[in-house]
């Protein structure tokens, strides 16, 4: 029993017990209203019975031409809620408004190379390393760029995979 | 900074990119220079002035800063200089919001829409002062002038949530909602609508006023295509009819949306809600606000439905086979909703007064063969076990433990057995057991971790181990011994389990918080301050979960820590309330009109942090310790605190009314001290298992409020008694603004308050002053004592000179 919903400021003082996890990152104020305030469909919360907070994933949209395409900035889940797919779920939800609502070519989304159990789980959910970035996490350990191609990409160009790692100068967004 | 080129105020670019690069690099000396040496050519320059100010603002010089801002304005005011752009404006009001000047830069904008009434940037520019400064009459009445001018729909909607939040938060007339409805039809009869979350204002504001009917036609025409998501639509259309008290409709309607989402909680009750005619308080789940959703045991709107006994069976029938139905649709073995909305029908069956307990009792067993493995399961059916009997309770765990010997994997097995014990600690069992058998089932839930380690072999890690809750609750189980037999070594047991706990993974933040509560209630803050400090409290974390250590810091010698403490959470709330602002014209930037409303209340809510406001007057109370040795730093520190006095303002009956409560208790151990009360530090009483609960309630509020006012008066009290101390050994000074009758007439006003607020007359607290080892007679919980006695040893200090 999973309520999903648009993710509201309020749940900012409710998602500690997601957050304390020392694997999830809690952003800055502006960092999280900017998204709200910007990209609200892509800023999504699972709610469970007795109002408790399961997880969230945050995103937005953008790029130019073909790389028009929606990012997952973040997903997670509370220890207490892990191991039921709540993450495919929010996956697929975002993956979702990415095709449809934007229309978007691909999905893609940044993880550190040894991250291993997380790699798995996006390459379940089809997602393929597209390309490494060097040193992408606070200069030290580098980042895999994954994505999934969505229907609007029909010769799945965007997902071929890059020959050469790249640096993170190189990135074309944030 | 980079994109501010162009004309500015006249000034060729190529002289103003060096003085640019340099701020953006943060090199603020060389910049300086290069903007003196800009003045020198263009002296009275509005824009080269604003630049100045900008890094002397930058470099920590806020009244020179503020004084070359004046300069600038004076400047851009003159007759002389005729060229106003916004460069120059929004130069300016950078510096002015830093140096907390907003009406400053609003009238700049002012001036210059004066002198520009049609130049659209001008007006935006004033547009977002005005958010800033949360005029919202302002604010409409610019918006409304732009969208006469420029006709777009994002100007009629800016002055729309302009009237909206002078509805929802000044409480202005209703009638403004029928303006707001005036301006949207009469734009919408000729330009329609194009954004999705103009229509999601537009619906807000009929529904707002109970023009249910005239929303859901809106909604069921072409512009109800613009809301993306079907869902999201049918869910606006189901409330929308239970509102208008159409409740067969909309409970169609949310049966639609169970059958694409039936994991959906809140939809389903929603569904039965409607389907029973029950009265929900549906103002809550309007999508334009902050969502916050109705209460899952909400026994109250249970009672509501006036059905006969007929209808309900047939409806609640109904619900029945259509929750069964989405079961057996649903393969996917992780959807807990129609298993746990079973549960749910069979309690308001219970109720409602019909006795199938059997069937109650067999649905909770259903849902425990389906989901007991998992960790949430006990927090998912709480409500439902609060409603069993105590032989319901034995027989509902017993039929677990049949089940729980029937799981195949060994994974499982550990899962169920972690939720049996779980369901024991929510039935308050571990409160009736004796001493031996707590020992036991401590030894039994380690021996289980020991073993089914291996089970997690394979395993990232990062990742979380099996069975690692078994700790936390054998922990409990320690303290509780603690409790029941004041034998120390129970303590220092739970201690070794959480640290053995994080030896094998570093990382599990449950351990953490344990441990640093049982370090502080040995007193070893400092330890309880290392595990603080491990799990990265930041950001908005800081609000919600810096309850866990920042009371004990306060109360301890640890003048430093605290500090650290205090200075960095109040860095974080300042900031963000200076940045929330911008964050809204972000919002209507961006068109997301929802949004708009939310921050604003959400900015609203922080402000009055209870939090907030209490670490205000600790942040200054600290530093009064820090300086006691020195009298001249004491009175700066005064000085600084207008005497005293700003904390008594602060502290007013509105503002104490107002408070917000965000903190996260859900993570505090049902052991760890509240304000109001210290369960480890009195005997232990049996039936004592929803203490916990008891304490997260309003009393807890009411207590905190209590000791805020106290707290802003001690820095009052402490000034008047130095001063009145002082003016009469020099009585006959010149210049005493405060005289000695007036000194001691406030001071013994402020100690009649004081008494007051801990519960006893003038009298009676002067005696307990004065032996004030009297301190069990006033005060029974630890920290609760501390706090008091703290105080109470200012209060003797500060009477005497109001005795006779």
């Amino acid at each position: 029993m999973t309520t999903i919903r648009r993710f509201c400021c309020n749940d900012l003082l409710r998602f500690a017990s997601v957050n304390l996890d020392h694997l999830t990152e809690t952003f800055n104020m502006s960092f999280y209203m900017t998204y709200l305030a910007r990209w609200p469909d892509y800023f999504h919360v699972a709610e469970g019975p007795g109002n408790h907070i399961m997880g969230y994933i945050m995103g937005k949209v953008e790029g130019q031409g073909e790389s028009w395409h929606g990012h997952v900035t973040a997903v997670t889940v509370s220890s207490e809620f892990r191991r039921q797919k709540l993450a495919k779920t929010l996956m697929h939800l975002l993956e979702d408004i990415s095709d449809k609502i934007d229309k978007a070519y691909f999905v893609d989304l940044f993880v550190r190379a040894s991250n291993m159990p997380a790699i798995k789980m996006y390459e379940k959910l089809g997602y393929v390393i597209y390309r490494r970035v060097l040193r992408y996490y606070s200069g030290e350990e580098d980042g895999l760029d994954m994505r999934k191609a969505l229907s609007r990409d029909v010769g799945k160009k965007s997902i071929i995979p890059l020959k050469r790692p790249i640096t993170p100068d190189e990135l074309e967004y944030d | 900074m980079a994109t501010k080129f162009g004309l500015a105020g006249g000034i060729p670019e190529r002289r103003v990119r060096p003085i640019w690069d340099a701020v953006d690099s943060r090199q603020y000396k060389p910049a300086l220079k290069l903007a003196a040496s800009l003045l020198s050519k263009y002296p009275s320059s509005p824009y080269a002035l604003a630049l100045k100010a900008l890094i002397l603002e930058r470099m920590g010089k806020p009244d020179e800063a503020l004084s070359v801002c004046l300069e600038a304005k004076e400047s851009l005011y003159s007759d002389n200089f005729l060229h106003i752009d916004e460069l120059t404006l929004s130069t300016l009001q950078i510096v002015f919001q830093r140096l907390d000047h907003l009406d400053l830069a609003s009238s700049c904008y002012e001036h210059a829409y004066a002198k520009h009434p049609n130049n659209l940037e001008i007006m935006i520019g004033l547009f977002n002062c005005y958010v800033r400064e949360c005029s919202f009459v302002k604010q409409q009445q610019i918006a409304i002038k732009m969208y006469k001018l420029f006709s777009e729909e994002r100007f009629l909607l800016w002055a729309v949530c302009s009237i909206e939040l002078q509805v929802v938060c000044n409480s202005s007339g209703r009638k403004l909602l029928q303006l707001a409805e005036a301006l949207l039809k009469k734009h919408m009869a000729s330009h329609s609508l194009h954004e999705p979350d103009a229509l999601v204002m537009y619906i807000s504001i009929l529904e707002q006023q109970e023009k249910y009917d005239a929303a859901l036609e809106v909604l069921s025409g072409n512009l109800g295509s613009l809301i993306g998501i079907e869902e999201d639509k049918l869910r606006i259309q189901g409330r929308l009819l239970a509102r208008a008290c159409n409740y067969a409709a909309a409970a169609e309607i949310f049966q639609r949306v169970l059958e694409s989402c039936p994991d959906d909680w809140q939809t389903f009750l929603h569904y039965l809600a409607c389907l029973l005619e029950e009265d929900v308080d549906w103002s809550k789940t309007n999508s334009s606000h902050q969502s916050c959703v109705p209460c899952v045991d909400d026994i109250k709107a249970c009672k509501t439905t006036h059905l006969t006994e007929d209808e309900f069976d047939s409806r609640i029938s109904n619900a029945l086979s259509f929750v069964q139905k989405l079961q057996m649709d649903c393969r996917n073995d992780c959807v807990r909703g129609p298993h746990l909305a079973q549960i749910e029908i069979e309690r308001r069956h219970r109720l409602h007064g019909i006795t199938h307990d059997g069937k109650f009792m067999e649905s909770l067993l259903n849902y425990f063969y389906r989901f007991g493995h998992l960790s949430c399961f006990t927090s998912d059916v709480e409500p439902f076990l609060r409603l069993l009997t105590d032989d319901e309770k034995d027989q509902l765990l017993n039929n677990m433990r049949t089940l729980e010997s029937t799981s195949a994997s060994p994974i499982k097995a550990l899962g169920h057995a972690m939720t049996i014990f779980k369901v024991q600690e929510s039935f308050g069992i571990m409160f009736t057991l004796s001493l031996r058998e707590l020992e036991g089932t401590a030894r039994k839930m380690l021996e289980m971790f020991c073993k089914d380690l291996k089970l997690s072999r394979d395993l990232d890690p990062q990742e979380n181990m099996h069975g690692e809750d078994l700790l936390s609750m054998a922990s409990n189980i320690l303290v509780l011994l603690f409790w029941r037999s004041r034998k120390l070594g129970y303590l220092l047991e739970a201690i070794m389990v959480l640290e053995y706990g994080l030896n094998i993974r570093r990382c599990v933040w449950q351990y953490k918080i344990l441990l640093l509560h049982l370090y502080s209630y040995l007193g070893a803050l400092p330890l309880a301050y290392e595990w603080y400090s491990t799990l990265d409290v930041k950001n908005i974390l800081l609000e919600t979960v810096s309850h866990h250590i920042l009371p004990q810091m306060i109360s301890s010698p640890l003048w430093q820590e605290t500090g650290d403490l205090l200075k960095d959470y109040l860095k974080f709330m300042d900031d963000h309330l200076r940045e929330a602002a911008d964050l809204t014209c972000v919002a209507y930037r961006h068109r997301n009109y929802s949004k708009v409303i939310e921050f604003v209340q959400f900015k609203e809510r922080l402000e009055n942090s209870n939090q907030l406001l209490m670490a205000r007057l600790d942040v200054s109370i600290l530093q009064l310790k820090q300086k006691a040795d020195s009298l001249q730093e004491v009175e700066r520190v005064f000085e600084n605190l207008n005497h005293g006095s700003r904390f008594l303002e602060m502290s007013n009956e509105d503002r104490l009314k107002s408070l917000t409560f965000n903190e996260d208790l859900q993570a505090r151990p049902w052991w760890s001290p509240t304000p109001s009360v210290n369960l480890l530090s009195g005997c232990f009483e049996e039936g004592s298992a929803c203490l916990g609960e008891s304490s997260k309630g309003r009393d807890e509020e009411y207590i905190v409020k209590k000791v805020i006012e106290r707290k802003s008066i001690l820095p009052r009290l402490v000034y008047l008694s130095i001063q009145s101390g002082s003016i009469s050994s020099k009585e006959n000074d010149r210049n005493g603004s405060l005289s000695h009758a007036n000194a001691v007439g406030e001071l013994k006003c402020l100690l009649e308050r004081c008494a007051r607020n801990i519960g006893l007359s003038f009298d009676d607290a002067i005696k307990c002053g004065s032996c004030h080892l009297q301190r069990s007679k006033i005060i029974q919980g630890f920290r609760f004592r501390f706090h008091q006695l703290d105080e109470l040893h200012c209060f003797c200090q500060c009477v005497e000179p109001v005795l006779p």
